[in-house]
């Protein structure tokens, strides 16, 4: 349903009963057609007048404050936007008149919406239609502004003008209550008026009623929840209580019985132990026996040791007498090679002393020979003079420059000769010098030599001391070893009369084990008897505490369904109930006021709405007029 | 006409000059550096009252000279009507050469750095470097060779 009218039953008919019942006549409408152009000059001022009493008034200006707040316009441009609408809304007052509708759905749809849209903004009604006064006023400034020698004229337009503000501020009213009704749940589709004289405004009583019935219901409904849960959980309680005694007395029983089966385990344990001891005693005899047996072995097998180390003694004995022998004749030996030594170190020391004569002596014939070196190389260049002296003296010097060559021939020969010596000399001081370092190096030999000589001998002599001692200990190991074998002999003949009597407690142990064996089987019966009892108990403690546990379920169930309630009742609260409740009668009453004065009706059934009946015209007369107020 | 030379080395080659431009040859004496003088002249020498200047010939020729510099010895020659001492390393012989030994020098060698080379003898056993003494030095040498006698 996309109009209005349609939304809240209006139409042609009963909108024709609202003018005649206005006095709304067709010479009221020719007044609005003249005042056509007065009211195109004067829609903008008198707009802006009009809001400029609304943005100024406190209540007004702070609720428009609070509106823009958030939003993305501010507060002139809603002025702005308000003035303009508002300027277009009074010349389609007049525009009305001129195009001949009659003020009929289409423009009774208009003014709905304007209503509607004052509603999507929430401003209060009191404003709303408080602001009719103002509009009033300025309407009849304007008229004297205008007309103010036509008073006959002015009387009839703010007649004509002041009715249609009423249609209109009808208009605004049902739009406020209809919207109120929507925005609460209420589907306003499904409702369907008899006849066409009648729109929803007829049925405001009806329309509280389907608002009210519910939440007295559902209050009542909450309250009887209530009583019933706390019952619940009071019967609920009882039987938890009965059922924790059921519990605790057969868990009594339960351990009664449980109690009985483990005197018997015990006692069946302490036979039982007892068994295990004498089992364990005769085990120990054997242990012992056996032990008594090994200790026998292993002291003949020590006695064997004991023979055997005698024997090493010995052997160690006779050994440490050799390495004495030994190291005396080392001793001997060692002190010859340190005088040999000694006899060394001094011819060498000797030689050295000759050979590094004999290097010097090389020194001193190296001088000589280098001395005539000096005399041949002389002589060599005074040959050469001499030969070109005689060159120069041509013929006469020819025999003179043979003897010439003859004299440098022999200088050469000689310088010849002391390059042979010279490399001569060189050599024996190269073996001078190899001589010297050899000696050198024997010397340092000979000493290590005689250090060494001394070393061994000192060690020589530790070994003797050591093979002495070795001999002193060998001697004093046999002697205690002679003492062990008689004393091990002793020990032997004591295991002996020890293992006899071992024997002897190994039979009486056994025997006990025996006994006591026969006592656990006897036991043993009576235990299982008192364990199937103890078992017995145990299932029927369990079948009692899974009792209990669902018994605690339903007191759970109960309290939850308690706070329920107890939420409901608090949501409901807000509506006063109690007063609405309280008197059925009253109910009653309204009922059958209603069907003296409303009008019939009939409602769709929906979710929405409780009741799903149709209700039937309940008499004819009512159809006559519109309700009276 | 067989040569008669004076045959000495430097650094290990053997070289001869004619036997009528050598005076006398004398142990390395001490020689004295005379400042201003150009760089190939060592210094002079006082030979018997005479100022005398010496040049290390291997030093001209650009040669390793021997190792002992004691050893060394000057060989006192005329150039252009001058006593010049020319240092080298060792006088080995006074000796005569027979004309056929000599070969001209190489065509290839006849350039002006080369042109105190007078020939090559090819004896049996060794090569002689025949040197030019008129041609060792060039005329402002000469010049200057006078200048510091």
């Amino acid at each position: 349903m996309e109009r209005l009218t349609d939304l809240y039953r209006i139409n042609e008919t009963n909108l024709d009963l609202r003018k005649q019942y206005m006095r709304l006549a067709d010479n009221d409408v020719q007044v609005l057609k003249k005042l056509v152009k007065w009211a195109d000059r004067i829609a903008e001022p008198l707009s802006r007048e009009f809001y400029d009493h609304q943005f100024t008034s406190p209540p007004t200006l702070a609720f428009f404050e609070q509106y823009v707040r958030g939003k993305n316009y501010s507060l002139a441009q809603l002025r702005e936007h308000l003035e303009r609408k508002q300027a277009e809304f009074f010349r389609q007052i007049f525009q009305e008149a001129l195009s001949g509708g009659q003020y009929g759905n289409f423009y009774f749809e208009r003014r709905l919406k304007i209503g509607k849209l004052h509603n999507a903004i929430n401003l209060p009604l009191k404003w709303y239609i408080g602001s009719y006064a103002m509009y009033q006023d300025l309407v009849r400034k304007y008229l004297m502004k205008f007309y103010p020698l036509r008073p006959f004229f002015r009387v009839k337009a703010e007649r004509a003008i002041f009715i249609v503000f009423t249609y209109d501020i009808q208009a605004i009213s049902d739009a406020f209550f209809y919207d109120y009704l929507q925005s609460v749940g209420l589907d306003l589709d499904n409702i369907q008026v008899q006849t066409a004289e009648y729109d929803l405004s007829d049925y405001y009583d009806w329309l509280k009623s389907t608002v009210r019935d519910p939440l007295i219901r559902t209050a009542q409904a909450g309250q009887h929840l209530a009583e019933a849960s706390v019952q619940l959980t009071i019967a609920a309680d009882q039987a938890s209580k009965a059922t924790q005694q059921i519990t605790q007395t057969i868990q009594q029983m339960a351990q009664g019985a449980s109690q009985q089966a483990r005197s018997v385990s015990s006692a069946t344990n302490n036979a039982e132990q007892m068994a295990r001891a004498s089992d364990g005693i005769a085990r120990g005899a054997q242990e012992q026996a056996d032990s008594v047996q090994k200790t026998s072995r292993l002291i003949g097998d020590m006695a064997d040791l004991v023979n055997q180390m005698g024997q090493v003694a010995q052997t160690v004995a006779g050994a440490s007498a050799k390495v004495t022998e030994a190291a005396r004749v080392g001793g001997n030996a060692v002190g010859q090679t340190g005088q040999g030594m000694q006899r060394i170190q001094s011819r060498t020391v000797e030689a050295a002393v000759k050979i590094k004569e004999m290097g010097e002596r090389s020194d001193e014939i190296g001088q000589i020979v280098e001395t005539i070196d000096d005399i041949a190389d002389k002589t060599d260049m005074l040959a050469l003079n001499a030969a070109v002296e005689a060159a120069r003296a041509g013929e006469h010097g020819r025999g003179f420059t043979v003897v010439a060559e003859q004299v440098r021939k022999l200088s050469e020969d000689a310088k010849a000769a002391t390059r042979n010596i010279n490399l001569l000399i060189r050599r024996v001081q190269e073996s001078v010098r190899e001589a010297v370092s050899a000696i050198d190096a024997t010397t340092t030999e000979v000493v290590n030599g005689a250090r060494l000589a001394g070393d061994t001998s000192r060690s020589l002599d530790e070994i003797l001391r050591a093979a002495d001692e070795a001999a002193g200990l060998a001697e004093r190991i046999t002697r205690s070893v002679e003492e062990v074998k008689r004393k091990s002999e002793g020990v032997v003949v004591a295991m002996e009369s020890v293992s006899a009597v071992v024997e002897q407690t190994t039979a009486a142990a056994e025997q006990m084990a025996a006994d006591s064996r026969e006592v656990t089987e006897a036991m043993e019966g009576v235990a299982s008897v008192a364990e199937e009892n103890s078992a017995a108990a145990e299932q029927v403690s369990a079948a009692a505490e899974e009792m209990s546990a669902q018994v605690a379920e339903v007191v759970t169930s109960a309290s939850e369904l308690s706070a329920l309630a107890e939420e409901l009742r608090q949501s409901v609260s807000q509506f006063r109930v109690d007063q609405l409740s309280r008197p059925e009668a009253v109910d009653q009453q309204q009922q059958g006021k209603r069907s003296a004065n409303a009008p019939p009706l009939q409602v769709m059934g929906r979710s929405s709405l409780p009741r799903s009946t149709v209700l039937p015209p309940e008499s004819s007369n009512g159809i006559t007029r519109g309700p009276h107020r | 006409m067989d040569a008669h030379l004076v045959v000495f080395k430097l650094s290990n080659e053997l070289y001869g000059v004619d036997i009528y431009r050598v005076q006398s040859i004398i142990p390395m004496p001490q020689i004295t550096v005379v400042p201003g003088t150009p760089r190939f002249i060592e210094g002079i020498i006082n030979l018997r009252g005479t100022l005398v200047p010496v040049i290390d010939f291997c030093t001209r020729f650009d040669l390793q000279p021997a190792a002992n510099e004691q050893k060394r010895v000057v060989v006192i020659v005329e150039i252009a009507g001058l006593q010049v001492g020319i240092i080298v390393d060792q006088v080995t012989e006074v000796r005569k050469v027979p004309e056929a030994a000599i070969e001209p020098p190489s065509p290839f060698l006849a350039s002006v750095d080369t042109a105190y080379l007078q020939g090559i003898a090819k004896l049996d056993a060794q090569i002689i470097i025949l040197l030019d003494l008129d041609r060792v030095f060039v005329p402002h040498e000469q010049q200057a060779l006078k200048q510091v006698a």
